[in-house]
């Protein structure tokens, strides 16, 4: 619409046509128009306008919060506004573009359209009728004032309707499904000519739910009034009424340009695309003009006395673009609407976020990796970064936290409760929030933990296990170098042998080779744990017991399970799912690739549930799960794929997720082979599965010196790793958190060889250790499990401890190194059950936890993704970050660290003490 | 007008007055006048809601209410508040409803205590035991136990037996927190129930289903039946999975987590049906009913099968029922769409959209009626199940579970299901899935009712039982209304109190819905005693009709007072 020109056909028809749908809803209309009037004055409230129940609930339920409170909210939005919704409603302007329309001379008009995906925009049918009228136009941005009032530079970019047009037609008609909606989907070129980027303009999200506003809200129009500098109506406009297809809102003395965003004042959400005016009329059907007289040809819109605005809904657009069919060529436009527009996964509906923008950074985002090198770990492709946070324990500003989110976090997406079954009062306290930034992720934690609601808050990036970080893992070297046998893309050669060469004469081996028992060195740790190795049914095992095994629940938290004959019958593949691609299924994907120590989760398995190799012919075959017998399980081990692979864990809250979920569903034993440094949240799904009774064994890590987390916190099982001398393994961790120790160094377990052939190789960990004494577990609390009815939940996994600790053998070490001693699961079984009163709390007496700070974290991150003894301030850039620290985190590594002086020959230099670092980071 | 008066198998007679008010002692000593009358919300939020709301918190079955619908024998069934309800954060409109504050009368100390973890499911149990038994001292009631199994005659107050509406009911420590034993009553006068309570701790809820049975024979109560699980996921204790049921309240709980029935489960059944107790130092036999209401599908199979390995021989009894018109092979066939999901905390369920089985032919409108394919309700494998062990089928008269829906959007007619259960029905179709989807967005249900859907029900269930057992069904259908249990009830038959109402409907639908549902579904005759018109013979029918609504109940209830002996 250029300015004052005379109203054309379609302006007119459209006029009309919003004037029916008025005259149709004047009762309403004027009940509403009254109570308007009645708010402005003062003696009726805003919540009281609509008659609609359901609707003013619905909008109460968005505001979140107390339901008086949100009452109050709403009654106030008139006058008072909340800067957070200002600012969504600025951040929602950037989206909104002037539509240039060409005619075959020039300039033929002016609309207004908005982005409602990265690539696609929305304006009117009548803006664009077809495709060939989008082809001609351009979508400009930028075209507003600058904040000292001068002209900003506008960014023009070309439409693609060959790519996507979607279009209703702005006249009803019976034979066009969903016409009369008035709008039009069409793709824009992601690069113009200049090469600026439209990602930079974000794009708004349209959100079909109810209770975005209610009748006597105030609108807002963002718009290009006839082709002029992008403006936002701030006037007192209210919506009137809603009707099937639109809503009414009150006139501002311009009819709004084609093709505006109206947005609720209360909600910055997006209600309508406005599509039209509507005229005042007298009797007769004749419009009127602002002097009274009837319109005459030729006069303009500025003549007409309008009496309101008629804009589409939303959810009427929606539903139409769900429904109308597309042409293959578009469906994957259309896809990737769907992707832009769906909302944050949340339950409820009070969090959600409603205008959600794309990163305005220019830089596209990288894509993560699979490996760890390169990989872009604190934000996904979508500009999202995570958090843990831990409130405060002081319940006002809990309460105030939870009012108030959303305007002290900016860009918050979404927050929930970490475990929101839990009672427990840390657990209470921890929040997950998903935050829309470019910023430093710890910047942001440090903005987010300086507000007093909050004790602590950690970006949730991806980190190294201790297996990755010390670059060792299962296949550890029998007093040679790692690459003798087993190779970095994850294959392995036997290595009996070595094994043989170096073990015979221990006391394992040469028990295990005792009366002659050809090929028994391969099954050492049994001797060494102290069950027997037998063609027979277990003697010790009931009936029941079995039974009971049968029906009990083991879960494996690792990278997934393969298809390796060793393991194939003892997976229970009715239960796993995948924690990381949140898909159904816990497959080890990376045991496809040429990955790194793949294969991780089949190892540890098979100290549970290994059966049978299936090529007989390579007589490589040995050492099975203990808890199977005559080849067959006891019990099916449940696999959940939590780390992307044994060398990262992607993000802390999939362990987590994956843990819950085991608790939930109540599993009876869970084990995890391998750690990281300790988190909050970490520490809270410890203490829920201690506090429900899942035993929990985890390894107590690998060559990193101290104890990882989860095996460091007081409600886990820690487990150490021994050799066939029942002496520690050289790269067990070790400290006081260690319960117990068991097999670790030199443990027979599947493998592939360089030809992807299964073979059985010697290899070590403290992961070998930990699945042995999760097996011993359940036999534990098969035996025991009708008499553990009468305990706490808490105190079976104490009761569980205590028989453990008592029928270890005694190992030839320090106390408080590695554990008791080493499993004995015979003793294990035959040791009496501790009465309940015995039994102590494994958190009594332990202080309330008291998070480092955000620096010290940081500092502490890097440290810990960063291979020991090459980080050094300034250079301390992880593989695994690639923000630059921040100055916190560079205060926090630069206390840790030494600089020693310059020489006449060389320079300075800086070197950290990581290990200082990380031990007081560990607390150990 | 029923010469007997009615009987009705799940009813809430005195939950809504009780949580009224939380009482800080125990025993109660609130007037009993306040505790047998209307419950009313008195608060300005009223004005707010809509109308099917209003009917669910409107009081459907208050003592004094059996008394004007001539309730001559029921079973009161209590159900502690579970923690899903009282989510005011994210629990959706009705959570934040209930813990609003302006639910007036509503005590909200009840809904604080439950939320914060402050007191145990058994002790809200016993406490509203408590209620039944002075009503029963004060003569308001009768309570019925096997130690006098006699019914009161004098047709002045009714006859009602105890039941137990989910496990957690046994759970003896503190709500959500399942190492601390609730260790909160205070004893102003102790009895039977509160020394166990205070004195017997116990975390097994087998051993603690053995003591309360045993308290309540102390005071001459008895439990009469046991539903395994509820409206909710109870992370402390889980029994069963549940069917998910509550599309009112949002709340990780609501979603069914696990598969099938849960070692502790297969305990409390044991315990339950080999129950004992101690009176006058002779071991009496006293074994607890298990309801299959709630529980998943795959629940209820692993149930029957349970009991076929153990050789159990107690009825089988579904209280409070809707059937999905289906057998279990046509229910997977009509599975229209499945996704999965993960909830925020990452636990994974599956949305599964099974289209309802049409109830009966009925011309222009015949889709309306069809019945309502959630799996909470019985397939016919089950209906065979309670039959053949000679058990009763109390029929809901929540129109919501009868099947009866206005305009039944995707949203409405969706539910969720267990994961783990959904891959045990539906194997491949598992394999199929691809990334989950976020949850979807609340939407409200309206639903309308009608006595024809009741008759639907009922119609289906006597067709299966003719088909696949030589029982007469009508013999084992009763009305299990779940009034005062947050339903929304029949439009003919809001409350209790009009019962007479439910009858003389009943008399007039009946065969009507009798021809529909053969044309539909085809058939014998399912009412066959006809004159010689063809019609239903009006005696026959008044018969069977007072049978359901009483006689059935009846005969059950006094051969569960004599031990199904």
């Amino acid at each position: 619409m250029t300015q004052s020109l005379p109203l054309d056909q379609t302006t007119l028809y459209l006029a009309d046509k919003a004037a029916s749908n008025y005259a149709a809803h004047s009762d309403e209309i004027n009940k509403i128009i009254n109570r308007i009037t009645e708010n402005r004055n003062g003696v009726r409230s805003l919540t009281d306008i609509t008659d609609d129940k359901t609707r003013l609930l619905r909008r109460v339920a968005r505001e979140g919060g107390a339901l008086e409170q949100a009452l109050e909210r709403i009654n106030g939005v008139p006058d008072f506004q909340d800067m957070a919704i200002l600012r969504k409603i600025v951040r929602a302007s950037t989206s909104v573009c002037r539509i240039v329309l060409r005619g075959r001379s020039g300039i033929s008009g002016y609309g207004t359209g908005c982005l409602i995906a990265p690539n696609v925009l929305i304006t009117n049918n009548h803006v664009f009728p077809d495709a060939d009228t989008a082809s001609r136009a351009t979508a400009q941005f930028n075209y507003e004032l600058g904040d000292n009032g001068q002209i900003l530079t506008p960014v023009s970019f070309r439409l693609r309707p060959d790519l996507f047009f979607l279009t209703s037609p702005y006249t009803q008609r019976d034979d066009v499904p969903f016409s009369g909606r008035d709008f039009t989907l069409v793709a824009v070129e992601p690069t113009n000519t200049d090469g600026a980027l439209l990602s930079q303009f974000g794009f708004v999200r349209l959100d079909q739910t109810l209770g975005k506003i209610i009748e006597g809200e105030n609108c807002v129009v963002i718009q290009h009034p006839k082709g002029d500098y992008k403006k936002a109506v701030l006037k007192d406009i209210r919506l009137i009424t809603i009707t099937d297809n639109f809503i009414i809102y009150e006139a501002d003395t311009l009819p709004g340009s084609s093709g505006s965003l109206v947005l609720g004042l209360g909600t910055a959400d997006v209600v309508a695309l406005h599509h039209s005016a509507v005229p005042r009329k007298n009797a007769e059907g004749q419009w009127l003009r602002k002097d009274g007289k009837v319109r005459q040809p030729g006069d303009s819109d500025d003549d007409i006395d309008w009496i309101g605005n008629e804009g589409v809904r939303v959810s009427c657009i929606v539903e139409a673009f769900n429904e109308l069919s597309i042409p293959d060529s578009m469906q994957p436009y259309k896809a990737k609407i769907l992707e832009a527009q769906a909302p944050p996964p949340v339950v409820g509906t009070t969090s959600s976020t409603p205008v959600t923008l794309a990163p305005t950074s220019s830089a596209a985002p990288a894509e993560t990796l699979p490996l760890p090198v390169n990989a872009a770990p604190a934000r996904t492709a979508t500009g999202l970064l995570y958090f843990e946070v831990l409130l405060t324990d002081q319940p006002a500003l809990q309460a105030d936290w939870d009012l108030r989110a959303n305007q002290l976090v900016p860009g918050l997406i979404d927050q929930i409760p970490l475990l929101p079954t839990s009672l427990n009062s840390f657990a209470r306290r921890m929040r997950y929030l998903t935050v829309k930034s470019t910023d430093n992720p710890w910047s942001v934690a440090a903005t987010i933990e300086g507000l007093p609601q909050v004790d602590s808050c950690r970006p949730d990036l991806q980190s190294l296990t201790d297996i990755g970080r010390s670059g060792t893992e299962s296949v550890a070297p029998i007093h040679d170098t790692e690459s003798a046998f087993v190779f970095n893309n994850g294959t392995a050669e036997p290595n009996e042998d070595k094994f043989l060469g170096n073990w015979s004469k221990s006391v394992q081996v040469k028990a295990a080779l005792k009366g002659g028992k050809s090929g028994h060195q391969r099954w050492w740790n049994w001797y060494a744990v102290n069950w027997p190795v037998s063609d027979q049914p277990q003697p010790g095992l009931s009936k029941p017991e079995r039974e009971r095994l049968a029906q009990m629940r083991l879960v494996q938290m690792d990278t997934g399970y393969s298809d390796h004959s060793k393991v194939a019958h003892g997976y229970n593949t009715d239960l796993d799912f995948d924690f990381i691609d949140m898909d159904q299924e816990a497959v080890d994907e990376k045991a496809f690739f040429g990955f790194k120590f793949p294969y991780h989760g089949t190892r540890t398995a098979s100290l549970v549930v290994g059966g049978s190799l299936a090529d007989t012919s390579t007589l490589l075959d040995g050492n099975s799960g203990l808890l199977v017998e005559n080849g067959k399980p006891l019990t099916r081990l449940i696999p959940y794929r939590i780390a992307q692979s044994v060398i990262l864990i992607g993000r802390g809250k999939q362990v987590v997720d994956g843990v819950n979920y085991a608790v939930r569903s109540g599993a009876d034993v869970l084990f995890m082979c391998m750690g990281s440094y300790p988190r909050p949240m970490l520490e809270a799904i410890a203490r829920e599965a201690y506090e429900k009774g899942v035993i929990w064994a985890c390894a107590a890590g690998n060559e990193v010196g101290f104890v990882v987390a989860p095996a460091l916190y007081p409600g886990t099982i820690a487990v150490a790793a021994t050799n066939p001398n029942d002496l520690p393994w050289s790269g067990s961790s070790h400290g006081p958190a260690v319960d117990i120790a068991a097999p670790g160094e030199d443990v027979y377990v599947p493998f592939l060889d360089n030809k992807k052939r299964e073979v059985m190789v010697y290899g070590s960990g403290t992961s070998y250790a930990t699945p042995q004494v999760a097996a011993a577990a359940m036999l534990w609390k098969a035996r025991h499990y009708d008499k553990l009815g009468q305990y706490l939940p808490w105190q079976v996994v104490e009761a569980f401890r205590t028989a453990l600790i008592k029928s270890a053998r005694k190992g030839q070490w320090a106390v408080n190194t590695y554990g008791a001693g080493i499993l004995d699961i015979t003793g294990l079984l035959a040791q009496p059950l501790a009465a309940p009163a015995t039994l102590k709390h494994a958190y009594t007496n332990q202080p309330e936890a008291r998070p480092h700070g955000v620096g010290i974290a940081e500092a502490a991150h890097v440290t810990w993704n960063t291979a020991p003894d090459t980080s050094t301030p300034g250079a301390a850039e992880s593989a695994l970050t690639t923000a630059p620290l921040t100055q916190r985190g560079r205060q926090a590594l630069n206390a840790f660290s030494v600089t020693t002086p310059a020489s006449a020959q060389e320079s300075s230099s800086t070197v950290t003490d990581s290990d200082a670092l990380l031990r007081y980071f560990f607390n150990q | 007008m029923a010469a007997t008066g009615f009987f009705d198998f799940h009813l809430h007679p005195v939950f809504k007055k009780f949580i009224c008010k939380y009482e800080d002692t125990y025993p109660s000593t609130r007037p009993l006048a306040d505790l047998t009358g209307q419950f009313e919300l008195t608060s300005h939020i009223v004005r707010l809601l809509d109308k099917e709301l209003l009917h669910i918190l409107g009081s459907q079955s208050c003592v004094d209410q059996l008394d004007e619908g001539h309730l001559a024998l029921g079973v009161a069934a209590i159900a502690p508040i579970e923690r899903l309800f009282t989510n005011k954060d994210d629990g959706g409109l009705f959570g934040k409803i209930l813990n609003s504050g302006l639910t007036k009368p509503l005590d909200l100390t009840y809904m604080n205590r439950v939320r914060e973890g402050q007191v145990s499911y058994y002790q809200l149990l016993i406490r509203e035991i408590n209620i039944y038994k002075r009503l029963h001292d004060d003569g308001r009631l009768h309570m019925l136990n096997r130690q006098s199994p006699a019914f009161d005659t004098s047709r002045s107050k009714s006859n009602l037996a105890l039941s137990l509406e989910g496990g957690h009911g046994l759970c003896r420590t503190l709500i959500g927190n399942p190492g601390q034993a609730d260790t909160s009553l205070i004893v102003t006068s102790a009895d039977s129930l509160s020394d166990d309570f205070t004195a017997q701790f116990t975390s097994n809820p087998a051993q603690s289903l053995q003591q309360l049975q045993q308290a309540l024979w102390d005071q001459k109560l008895d439990l009469c039946y046991l539903v395994l699980t509820h409206l909710s996921h109870i992370d402390e204790q889980p029994l069963a999975t549940h069917a998910y049921g509550m599309k009112m309240i949002k709340d990780v709980s609501s979603y069914p987590m696990g598969n099938g029935l849960y070692l502790k489960g297969r305990q409390v059944i044991d315990a339950a049906y080999t129950l004992e107790v101690n009176v006058k130092g002779t071991k009496t036999p006293a074994p607890v009913l298990i309801d299959v209401k709630h529980m998943s599908l795959k629940s209820r199979l692993d149930f029957y099968s349970y009991r076929r390995e153990k050789g159990y021989q107690l009825p089988i009894i579904a209280s409070h029922v809707g059937v999905t018109g289906y057998s279990l092979s046509a229910w997977k066939e009509a599975l229209d769409e499945a996704n999965p999901m993960r909830l925020p905390s990452g636990e994974p369920v599956v949305t599964i959209n099974v289209q309802r089985k049409t109830a009966g032919s009925w011309g222009v409108i015949n889709k309306e009626f069809t019945y309502n394919a959630w799996s909470v309700n019985l397939m016919d494998e089950d209906i065979e199940a309670v039959l053949q062990s000679d058990g009763l089928i109390g029929v809901s008269l929540d129109v919501r579970i009868l099947g009866w829906h206005d305009i039944l959007t995707k949203d409405e007619q969706e539910e969720y299901m267990s994961a783990e259960e959904f891959r045990f029905f539906f194997p491949e179709r598992f394999q199929q899935f691809g990334l989950p989807a976020p949850e979807s967005k609340f939407m409200p249900t309206r639903e309308e009712r009608h006595p024809l859907a009741l008759c639907f029900n009922l119609l289906h269930i006597v067709s299966v039982g003719n088909i696949r057992t030589d029982k007469d069904p009508w013999l084992q259908i009763c009305i299990g209304s779940d009034y005062d249990g947050l339903i929304n009830p029949v439009i003919n038959c809001r409350s209790v109190s009009q019962l007479p109402e439910l009858e003389s409907n009943l008399i007039r639908w009946l065969p009507i819905a009798e021809r529909a549902y053969r044309e539909e579904n085809g058939g014998g005759p399912l009412l066959t005693v006809r004159d010689q018109q063809g019609e239903v013979d009006m005696t026959y029918l008044k018969g069977i009709v007072q049978n359901v609504l009483y006689a059935n109940g009846e005969r059950f209830m006094k051969r569960w007072l004599t031990n199904f002996s």
